[in-house]
């Protein structure tokens, strides 16, 4: 199969997803952390039923969970779903979810904040994310009393989110540009501009599988607008980054990259343990291959299902889930190629 | 630590990439500006997370505004208590310890006055407020005035704003 020619500007396959938060406190009530029990469940209680009783939410289908309700493995599921967030599951007791039907709408309860409302969707489209939060937000506004200031703006439990509250990111494949020391300098340069880039799961994580967030770190003193168009500026000027890598590998050093990608391809159509570290880091290369035209049969959409899988998986490291993974990654390459 | 141009006791501390290559500074105050044209009072963090108040707390510039042992009356944090979790407890706290949080907001958002999105009840009580503010007034003038009708047709109208308002 021949390589694919593809614009320095074409996101596809870079950018897999645009994510909004917005952070949203009660008035008068403390904040999550020190809150007691029955504060919290208050808080739990008065969410639910601002959302049960808007009746323009009701397209989304909201259904309600405590964390205290959720097994392990639904908890994996709604992480790399990018539903849920690991704070949220230290809160065992109060901490809750409100889910949309078509998963790409979540709302936490008393994770740090009281509420924090996130939009999902694919590819780069901040705007498309942010309209639908805005509009989830005014409707959850009309029957909660918000903590909100002239001032400071929206009052979130830690001052790195006061203002709009909000968190706009967008999920990076950059395995190209992780391969070279440029990925680096990415870091720096958002660094300074006010933005940040980070693991798969946030704060302090790795990138696995070569998957970065690039966020918006300032949240105060910038419209919500002026945030997104910024942080949408340097993704593209990121993604052109890796479009330019992947155009040098694919040139200068053919016969190299072939050699990584087909080797991780071997490795995951032939072996018969593999770790969620590796899996993770052969599936990248292997999406790489696929991008760059290297590898042909196997669809990019089931290969980010696979991917999911492996993260849903869950990070518990036994012969057992070494074997499973490898079962799966194995069957899924061999029925393709 | 010593200015590394004048070796006069180094008081700023700047961190900054010279070519994706982290390279770390210290200098007198008087070098700084002469250099620089500014000076940063104090660190910038370089995370705006949890962690990254932490850190800013810990400089020199704010751990004097740290002591001290105010605490907030609707949740009875202390400060000292955000200074080391980096955390706030409730709204109340940002009112209450707006003195000492400004500057950390500004030096963490660069600036500090939110002028992003308002919640629609939030304008209309901002609305009223303002309202009731131009009836008193407009009242006051007309007693001193002696315009007493008009007084007792603005002072019916505060007394409707007033319950909406308590609504």
């Amino acid at each position: 199969m021949g390589k694919q020619e593809r614009h320095l500007n074409d996101t596809v396959n870079i950018a897999l997803s645009s994510r909004i938060r917005l952070a949203r406190n009660i008035s008068a009530i403390h904040f999550p952390w020190k809150m007691d029990e029955k504060m919290g469940m208050q808080v739990a209680e008065s969410v639910r039923n601002a959302v049960a009783l808007n009746g323009e939410l009701d397209r989304y289908g909201f259904g309600f969970k405590f964390v205290y309700d959720m097994d392990e493995e639904e908890k994996n599921d709604l992480l790399a779903n990018h539903l849920i967030s690991l704070d949220l599951i230290k809160n065992p007791k109060t901490g809750g979810i409100l889910i949309s039907g078509g998963k790409t709408v979540s709302i936490l309860v008393n994770e740090e904040d009281h509420l924090r409302i996130q939009t999902l969707v694919k590819g780069l489209n901040l705007d498309d994310a942010w309209n639908e939060a805005d509009s989830i937000d005014d409707s959850i506004e009309e029957n909660l009393d918000y903590a909100f200031d002239g001032n400071y703006g929206y009052l979130t439990a830690c001052p790195s989110n006061i203002g709009t509250g909000m968190r706009a990111s967008v999920m990076l494949h950059l395995p190209a540009l992780a391969s070279t020391k440029y990925i680096k300098k990415v870091f720096g340069i958002t660094n300074t501009i006010g933005l940040t880039v980070r693991g798969l799961y946030g704060e302090g994580t790795d990138a696995e599988g070569d998957i970065y967030q690039i966020s918006n770190q300032i949240t105060t003193g910038r419209t919500e607008a002026e945030i997104i168009g910024d942080l949408e500026r340097i993704t593209k000027q990121v993604i052109e980054k890796e479009r330019k890598t992947r155009e040098y590998l694919a040139v200068k050093q053919k016969t190299r990259t072939e050699d990584i990608i087909f080797r991780a391809l071997g490795i995951l159509s032939n072996s018969r343990l593999i770790n969620r570290a590796e899996s993770m880091k052969l599936l990248s290369r292997v999406r790489l291959g696929i991008d760059m035209g290297f590898i042909g049969g196997v669809d990019m959409n089931d290969l980010d299902i696979l991917i999911k899988d492996m993260q849903t998986m869950g990070k518990n490291e036994t012969l057992e889930s070494a074997e499973k993974r490898s079962l799966k990654t194995r069957e899924f390459f061999q029925l393709r190629r | 630590m010593e200015c590394e141009i004048c070796k006069a006791k180094a008081t700023v501390h700047i961190t900054r990439m010279e070519n994706g290559v982290k390279r770390e500074m210290h200098l007198c105050e008087k070098c700084a500006k002469e250099k620089f044209g500014f000076i940063f009072k104090g660190k910038i963090p370089s995370n705006n997370t949890m962690k990254g108040i932490i850190e800013l707390m810990k400089d020199e510039t704010y751990s004097a505004k740290v002591s001290g042992d105010a605490i907030c009356p609707e949740c009875g944090m202390s400060f000292l208590e955000f200074s080391e979790t980096g955390r706030i407890g409730c709204p109340s706290c940002y009112r209450h310890f707006s003195e000492r949080l400004m500057p950390i907001i500004q030096r963490m958002h660069r600036k500090d006055k939110h002028i992003g999105k308002v919640p629609k009840k939030y304008e209309e009580i901002h609305h009223l407020e303002n309202t009731i503010d131009r009836c008193r007034l407009e009242m006051d003038k007309a007693v001193k005035n002696e315009e007493f009708e008009r007084a007792a047709e603005l002072r019916d109208e505060i007394k409707r704003l007033e319950e909406i308002q308590a609504n």
